[in-house]
């Protein structure tokens, strides 16, 4: 559609000021009636409000007993983008000995959530804290699994029930190359 | 869930005590000069890529800002005091960086936000630098792919208390060492 | 009538041409004719827009010559594409096409870094990376952590820029650098000034340049989703469906009905924010602040909307190759149409506020191109739609259901600033109606296809640990496999055609991947532009041609 010849058309400079005056106007007039939201959102900015399914800072889960959930399949590993967890698998259990994430790499896509098969790693709706630059900026299980906004301490709770110690299911399928 | 915990805010006093090398302010000069330092932060928005966004629109909510007092924004180094590194930085910005850093007067702070500017994030090829403190001495890191405008209100507070305390430069780190695993 | 067409390339190109999908066609040539094929195509055929011009090293494959260079022409009036392949050795030597096509400089240069392909009337300069750099990036015995300093600081006289025009003391260079507020941290511009006139500019660009070609080729097709968002960073859903697309297409796969709703909506609210960011920083840098805060504030609710679906705000990896990552949770779509209807009461006030007002038409009815020109150098978007070609991807080859939808194109006359910025703003409108239509009928059914190869099974059955489980392990260990191929896919991003290019080799990892970005020709067009006009003026063109550089330098 070929657009409007009107709007081709140039104004003088008192009509411009008188339009652009009666719009501020108006929009000021409807501030004050309440049309952009309640008032007191303008002027009480205390409360910050978080989306439950913000992707934010990463959380790793609990079982009932207290320990880790997560069994080392290493799957969120091969997953993630940015290659910033590693992980250093348990001699006699299937918990890893350490599960350390580079917290300044890491871009919070929500692959690794999607990766993990039993609910070991979730993304929270908190935000991922700032920081001096002297700190370690290696974030270890103490911090991922039992910080103080995690059940104050205790850590999440997974969804997923693990009754029994199995080992992984070890034989594959193999995919042709042809799809 | 709306801001640091206790464990985080103790964690943090641990810091600047500690790890931090601080002085403290002897007599009332130095103590007014350290006020005056922190609440008029003037800050030169070095930005590149999407980060850069996201500053903006911090930037245009004036509200947050002038609470705490850094809402001038004047992209020229001589009248500036920090600097915020919004993006990737790359092996052909890198002099630059550099250079915009030299003409910076002293006292200078420089915070670096978002995953790229803090470690290379996603980019690990032959044109990214990976992290802009191999280049200029941080001061203050914000993760985040990018940070929120409350990651970022956060980030400002942390360098406050820093002025305030009068935390020394760390030096530029040339090469990280490798991790222990 | 297409017919007769192919029937005439038949008669030309014998057994070399081929017809690989409908609308893409292939040509083999050789390196002796080179050139008379090209000139056919273009002055016989009338393939008049070159898209893109990319190079493949073939040195893990067996072929017996190591390069290969795809040529990409686009024909307006039949919506063909052809691509024209030549192999060449290392020391052989390819005849240039800037004298047919004015916008292939830039390719050329590109290919001369990133390979270290020779041409015959002289050597190129560096585009991407820095000129201290050594060795060629996308050649495959090219390690991707080789990183090299730049030792020198930066020189605002190089002798390269001496050698062209300009007898002191009449004119005078001017460096808008780099760190500049009007662009915006990764673009250089030289521009010889002979008092208050432009006599002639030169760009330098790279300045963000990542390695995102080099990446993909040690990535699984899922894990490159997030780093398409971060290529045109204001629209990113547009990205994630220009890739997923370019794969589909490549294993012939059709996706659900309503994934493909799902992802107009996206997109067209992608397109919506791209065009609140552009005319806002045109605003800002014109000297109406204001405007841009309107804008961002605007873009906020949109951006709201995106959180409550995935999770984040500007970064989304909305799209996985099969459909989409998740399913609409309850009460989404009525809280969208409420968004649009607020966004479409706005936009009347902001259409009175620079429409037709005298300081903001005397600012911008400056710069115009001619549509000749336009063509010669490769626009596409509404860049192009200003200067009143009526071309728009959506309505010549209609993907998804853009077929069953009513909107319009709207059309500049002029081809200057202000007629950029009135198709934009006119395509906001035509976005928020397409919105309307979409959500009023959405399709129900899955999300995603359910294929056990291609698209991860759901997460309650995965968690029962049954057949579901080694399911999703297998595809997250072992990937996507597309069959063996190539594929050129176009999709319309929010500044033009944003093409993929990529090369399969049957594995989980592509062999090559390249993006063909929308303003790589249009800045490559800007001195010529703003050639006879004052500096205002050229601030004005820069912004009004929205240079993303997260794409222009991948």
């Amino acid at each position: 559609m070929i657009l409007k010849r009107e709007l081709y058309q140039r104004h003088g400079y008192i009509k411009g000021l008188f339009i652009i005056l009666f719009i501020h106007l108006r929009r000021i007039f409807h501030y004050f009636l309440g049309s952009y939201g309640p008032l007191h959102r303008f002027f009480n900015e205390k409360k910050v409000e978080v989306n439950e399914k913000y992707r934010g800072m990463l959380a790793l889960t609990v079982k009932e007993s207290g320990e880790l959930q997560c069994n080392s399949c290493n799957l969120c590993q091969t997953y993630c983008p940015a290659d910033c967890i590693h992980i250093v698998p348990g001699k006699k259990t299937e918990t890893p000995e350490a599960f350390e994430i580079e917290i300044l790499r890491c871009v919070f896509c929500g692959l690794c959530e999607e990766a993990c098969p039993i609910d070991a790693i979730r993304h929270t709706p908190e935000m991922p804290r700032t920081g001096h630059a002297e700190q370690d900026w290696l974030v270890g299980i103490k911090e991922l699994a039992y910080r103080k906004s995690l059940n104050g301490g205790k850590g999440l709770l997974s969804k997923v029930h693990l009754k029994t110690k199995r080992p992984l299911e070890k034989n594959f399928k193999n995919i042709s190359p042809e799809a | 869930m709306t801001g640091p915990q206790d464990f985080i805010q103790q964690e943090e006093d641990f810091l600047l005590e500690k790890l931090v090398m601080t002085t403290k302010a002897s007599g009332l000069i130095d103590w007014l000069k350290r006020w005056g330092q922190s609440n008029s932060l003037w800050t030169l928005p070095f930005g590149s890529s999407c980060c850069a966004l996201e500053f903006i629109l911090l930037g245009a909510s004036q509200k947050k800002l002038d609470d705490m007092g850094c809402d001038i924004v004047r992209h020229s180094p001589e009248r500036s005091d920090l600097m915020i590194i919004a993006g990737t930085i790359t092996e052909k910005q890198a002099p630059i960086l550099k250079s915009v850093y030299d003409k910076m007067l002293s006292p200078k702070w420089v915070l670096a936000m978002g995953s790229c500017a803090s470690s290379g994030g996603l980019y690990r090829t032959y044109s990214v630098v990976q992290g802009a403190s191999r280049e200029v001495p941080v001061d203050v890191y914000i993760p985040g792919c990018p940070p929120t405008s409350d990651a970022v209100i956060e980030g400002l507070k942390l360098i406050k208390e820093r002025i305030l305390k009068g935390a020394k430069k760390t030096p530029v780190i040339k090469k990280k060492p490798p991790l222990n695993l | 009538m297409a017919n007769e067409f192919f029937q005439k390339l038949k008669n030309y190109f014998g057994n070399q041409f081929s017809e690989l999908r409908p609308h893409e066609l292939v040509v083999k040539s050789s390196l002796e004719s080179l050139s008379d094929h090209l000139k056919f195509l273009k002055n016989d055929c009338q393939f008049v827009l070159l898209l893109d011009i990319c190079g493949v090293d073939n040195k893990e494959r067996d072929f017996s010559k190591r390069f290969e260079v795809n040529y990409h022409f686009l024909n307006l009036e039949k919506h063909l594409r052809i691509r024209v392949k030549v192999f060449l050795d290392e020391t052989e030597r390819l005849p240039s096409v800037v004298s047919l096509w004015k916008g292939a400089e830039w390719f050329e240069r590109e290919l001369w870094d990133m390979f270290g392909v020779s041409f015959e009337d002289g050597p190129r300069e560096r585009l991407l990376n820095h000129h201290e750099f050594q060795g060629h990036p996308l050649r495959k015995d090219f390690d991707i952590e080789n990183r090299q300093k730049l030792s020198t600081p930066v020189n605002l006289a190089p002798e390269s820029y001496k050698k062209l025009k300009g007898p002191p003391p009449e004119s005078y260079w001017l460096n808008i650098g780099p760190s500049h507020p009007i662009t915006k941290g990764s673009l250089r511009i030289m521009v010889e000034l002979e008092g208050e006139k432009i006599k002639d500019a030169l760009l330098e660009v790279g300045y963000l340049h990542r390695g995102f070609e080099k990446l993909c080729e040690g990535l699984k097709y899922n894990q490159i989703i997030p780093h398409t968002d971060r290529l045109n960073y204001c629209s990113a859903a547009l990205n994630n469906i220009g890739w997923c697309k370019a794969i589909e297409d490549l294993m012939d796969l059709e996706i659900p009905e309503r994934a493909k709703a799902l992802r107009m909506v996206f997109g067209e609210l992608s397109r919506v924010v791209d065009h609140f960011i552009s005319i806002g920083s045109m605003a800002e840098d014109l000297g109406a602040p204001t405007g841009l805060w309107f804008f961002l504030e605007q873009r906020e609710k949109i951006c709201r909307l995106f959180e409550k679906y995935c999770g984040a705000r500007v970064s989304l990896s909305l799209t996985r190759i099969g459909g989409m990552s998740q399913d609409l949770p309850i009460g989404w779509a009525n809280e969208c149409l409420n968004v649009v209807k607020s966004l479409k009461k706005s936009l009347e006030d902001v259409s009175k506020m620079f429409s037709q007002l005298p300081w903001w038409m005397d600012k911008t009815r400056v710069c115009a191109i001619t549509a000749k020109d336009a063509l010669a150098w490769g626009f596409t978007g509404p860049c192009l739609r200003a200067c009143g070609i009526n071309y728009d991807l959506r309505k010549v080859n209609p993907y998804y259901f853009y077929d069953d939808v009513e909107f319009e194109i709207p059309l500049g006359s002029n081809g200057d600033v202000y007629d950029r910025y009135l198709v934009r703003s006119e395509e906001i409108k035509q976005s928020l109606k397409i919105v309307t239509q979409v959500l009023d009928y959405l399709p129900p059914g899955p999300h995603i296809v359910e294929d056990e190869r291609i698209a991860l099974p759901e997460k309650s059955l995965v968690h029962k640990r049954g057949e579901a489980f080694n399911q999703h392990n297998d595809l997250i260990k072992y990937g996507v496999r597309p069959p063996v191929g190539e594929i050129y896919s176009a999709t319309e991003g929010a500044n033009g055609e944003l093409g993929f290019y990529v090369q399969s080799i049957g594995e989980e990892t592509p062999y090559r991947v390249k993006v063909r970005p929308p303003c790589f020709p249009i800045f490559q067009a800007y001195p010529e532009v703003v050639k006879g006009s004052s500096l205002s003026d050229a601030y004005a063109t820069l912004t009004s041609m929205n240079i993303i550089p997260g794409e222009l330098d991948r």
